[in-house]
């Protein structure tokens, strides 16, 4: 069994390595991994800036104050004080994103932004900016007092770890590139399994295949072929993140945020440690096996290319359901429903791993975790088994669900 | 239930190889194979013939290990077929594809390594497997871009590259041209010269008629009849004789035959279908008696015949 195995391994990552979709994979994954760490300070260095000129309107007095307030963050293109409800037409007359209309009355100041772009605008930073005027106005301060009173500081400290903020934001922004990087591996090295096995099936090679070797040598094989080439995908992203990160020279000087995703150089390598590195490869081997034996055993019961949307539709969900799971867990790590997923088999090699990359989970979880999804791994690979070994020689009608259940019962 | 014995051949030799024994495989409600019996002799060539449906393939997977059988056995030699001992086998599925992107070489090659064979071995056998059907200016062309003739080439030599000690091949001579049909035929005949145990199952009776010492005609998932051609014939209960010229006195003698049934008259011939317990010997005599016999032919039942017969009847013939 393990002389065929490895047989049908080595053929398999000949195979796939000359195929299409792993090439794309590999080499467009890889490129397209180095453009998105480089397009946070990219769009901060060649977005537009029309959208950041504001023009305040108001009392003269007032707008004149308020503008020394707000230069500190916005471009300030001048007053208007004549205009109380600007138009789309008014701003690009005045070349501006943004009109701030400002007025004040007994209990201080109120103020209204006109954009083109409402969404991006930030009122809590555009209220903090402007709090010394509120202060003057509102509790009838002198401006020295009022400036004095507004200056506060919020200082942000991780209480566990006791991290600076910034480490924080680059623990985050490394576990969230590594499950973007988790759930693209395994969902396109399961899918290239499966496709594989619908392959052998369609052009009728499977019986001829199964008549030489152990099937479950030939599903086996295929299983540890793609996991391979996943890891060396993997190898690959990584190096391609850490290089397009270590060579950004935009990420200082412009003002881009320090820790983005699928930037694995510079500062963030020293976020990526042992630990979190270990975890990831754990759980990537974790959730191939899982994912990739269950998408082979499915895809022996198809027959037709044209079943395979079908099937493949019902199999991504729970993936996509762990994504979401593992994108939650990076705000909550210990929110009751992500603990209880980080234990639940195909979840969590997702969910686990974010809880280890962003929080310091019990050794218990970790272990009780790990445990019952490498049993996971051993009890789903008996029922992929079973249902290839019969998949393989079924032709037609896809079974019903009483047939895959009758036959993984055995 | 038969008894064993009655579908083994050559009863008594040392040379068995492959018993098929009672072999029964449900599929839900489906029963494909009820009861299925044979054996097979060392190097003999072996005919699995029925109809469509009649579990033939479904009992050639079982030979193979692909299905376990629900009731039942196969030995080899004796033994219980294992995965090792199926490694010394060979299967041509009468539904057989190729990888599109492998090149010849690497298909064959791989299922040489597939069979066993080291990977010094595999690349030996694969380039002798290229020149044999003339595969050498298509052998680093991947299959996909191969005739379908030469496709057929490529699925040969990866049932046999390893010299297998039983093929097994499934209507191996569907879909094929003369020239294929031939070149599979001449395969065979190599192989067979070798040593190797070949099971067929074909529609095409003249062609198994041809290559094959023993037959097993299987319907509704149970064996009919068993033998060889000759004890098949010898089973037979009827056998057609054909004189000419067709006179009123011959036509008297044959009448005469206890039995006998006028077919239709086959370019002058006059056709007789008689018990086959009649003395022809002394149907001759009496002929040459009354007239001047030009022919005198006894026509044995051919395996199509046979086939056909034991199929639509539905009888068991027994052995």
């Amino acid at each position: 069994m393990l002389r065929d195995l490895f047989v049908v391994y080595r053929a398999e990552i000949v195979r796939r390595i000359q195929s299409r979709p792993f090439l794309i994979g590999l080499l467009i994954g890889g490129l397209g991994i180095a453009g998105l760490a480089k397009l946070p300070a990219f769009m901060s260095s060649h977005v537009t800036v029309a959208q950041a000129r504001v023009v305040l309107g108001g009392a003269p007095q007032l707008a004149t104050k308020a503008a020394a307030l707000l230069a500190a963050q916005y471009d300030i293109a001048g007053t208007q004080t004549s205009l109380t409800q600007p138009s789309l037409g008014d701003l690009d007359r005045l070349g501006a994103g943004r009109f701030i209309s400002l007025e004040s009355d007994g209990n201080g100041l109120r103020v209204t932004v006109y954009s083109t772009d409402a969404a991006s605008v930030n009122a809590l930073q555009m209220a903090r900016l402007l709090l010394p005027l509120q202060l003057e106005l509102g509790a009838h301060v002198d401006a020295a007092t009022a400036k004095r009173l507004a200056a506060f500081k919020v200082s942000v400290v991780a209480a566990a770890a006791k991290e600076s903020l910034a480490q924080v934001q680059f623990e985050r922004a490394v576990a969230l590139t590594l499950i973007f990087f988790l759930y693209l591996l395994v969902i396109l090295n399961s899918q290239l399994t499966m496709a594989g096995v619908i392959e052998e099936k369609t052009n009728r090679i499977a019986e001829l295949l199964v008549a030489s070797v152990e099937p479950l040598a030939l599903l086996y094989g295929k299983i540890l072929a793609g996991a391979t080439l996943a890891f060396m995908q993997m190898i690959v992203w990584i190096m391609c993140a850490i290089a397009a990160g270590a060579s950004n020279p935009h990420a200082a000087s412009t003002g881009a945020p320090a820790a983005t995703p699928f930037n694995l150089g510079g500062p963030a390598a020293a976020a990526l440690t042992l630990t979190v590195f270990g975890a990831f490869v754990f759980f990537l081997i974790v959730g191939l096996l899982q994912f990739s034996t269950l998408f082979a055993g499915m895809g022996s019961l198809i027959s037709r290319p044209e079943d395979l949307g079908s099937i493949n539709a019902a199999m991504i969900l729970p993936i996509i359901a762990a994504l979401v799971l593992a994108m939650t867990a990076l705000d909550a790590p210990n929110a009751p429903i992500v603990v209880a997923s980080s234990f639940v088999p195909l979840f969590a090699p997702f969910t686990m791993f974010a809880r280890i990359a962003t929080d310091q989970p019990p050794i218990w979880q970790i272990g009780l975790s790990a445990g019952i999804n490498v049993l996971a791994v051993i009890v789903i690979a008996l029922v992929a088994g079973r249902l290839y070994r019969v998949g393989m020689l079924l032709y037609g009608r896809p079974p019903s669900l009483r047939q895959v259940w009758t036959t993984i019962r055995g | 239930m038969r008894g064993l014995g009655q579908y083994i051949l050559h009863r008594g030799t040392n040379r068995l190889m492959l018993v098929a024994r009672h072999l029964r495989k449900e599929f839900g409600n489906v029963v494909a194979v009820r009861d299925v019996s044979f054996s097979i002799d060392n190097g003999s060539t072996f005919g699995l013939i029925g109809p469509n449906g009649a579990g033939k393939t479904t009992t050639m997977r079982m030979i193979l290990g692909i299905l376990t059988p629900d009731g039942g056995a196969v030995d080899w030699n004796g033994e219980t077929i294992s995965g090792a001992m199926r490694r010394r086998f060979g299967y041509l599925p009468e539904e057989r594809g190729l990888y599109g992107r492998m090149t010849v070489r690497e298909q064959i090659r791989y299922f040489a390594r597939l069979h066993g064979l080291s990977n010094r071995d595999a690349a030996e056998r694969t380039a002798e497997w290229i020149g044999r059907l003339g595969l050498t200016a298509n052998a680093e062309r991947p299959c996909s871009e191969l005739s379908k003739g030469n496709q057929q080439k490529v699925q040969m030599a990866c049932a046999t590259v390893h010299g297998p000690e039983l093929l097994i091949l499934d209507e191996p001579f569907s879909g094929l041209d003369p020239v294929n049909a031939e070149m599979i035929l001449a395969v065979l005949a190599e192989l067979r010269e070798h040593g190797t145990t070949l099971v067929l199952s074909s529609h095409q009776m003249w062609q198994l008629e041809e290559v094959c010492d023993a037959f097993c005609i299987v319907s509704d998932g149970e064996n009919r009849a068993a033998g060889t051609l000759r004890e098949l014939r010898e089973r037979w209960p009827t056998r057609v004789i054909r004189v000419s010229p067709a006179s009123r006195a011959t036509r008297r003698v044959l009448e005469a035959i206890a039995g006998a049934r006028p077919l239709k008259t086959l370019i002058g011939a006059m056709q007789y279908e008689v018990p086959s317990s009649t003395s022809f010997p002394e149907v001759l005599t009496r002929l040459v008696a009354v007239e001047a016999v030009t022919h005198f032919e006894v026509v044995e039942p051919s395996l199509h015949d046979i086939y056909l017969h034991t199929v639509e009847s539905g009888a068991q013939v027994a052995s």
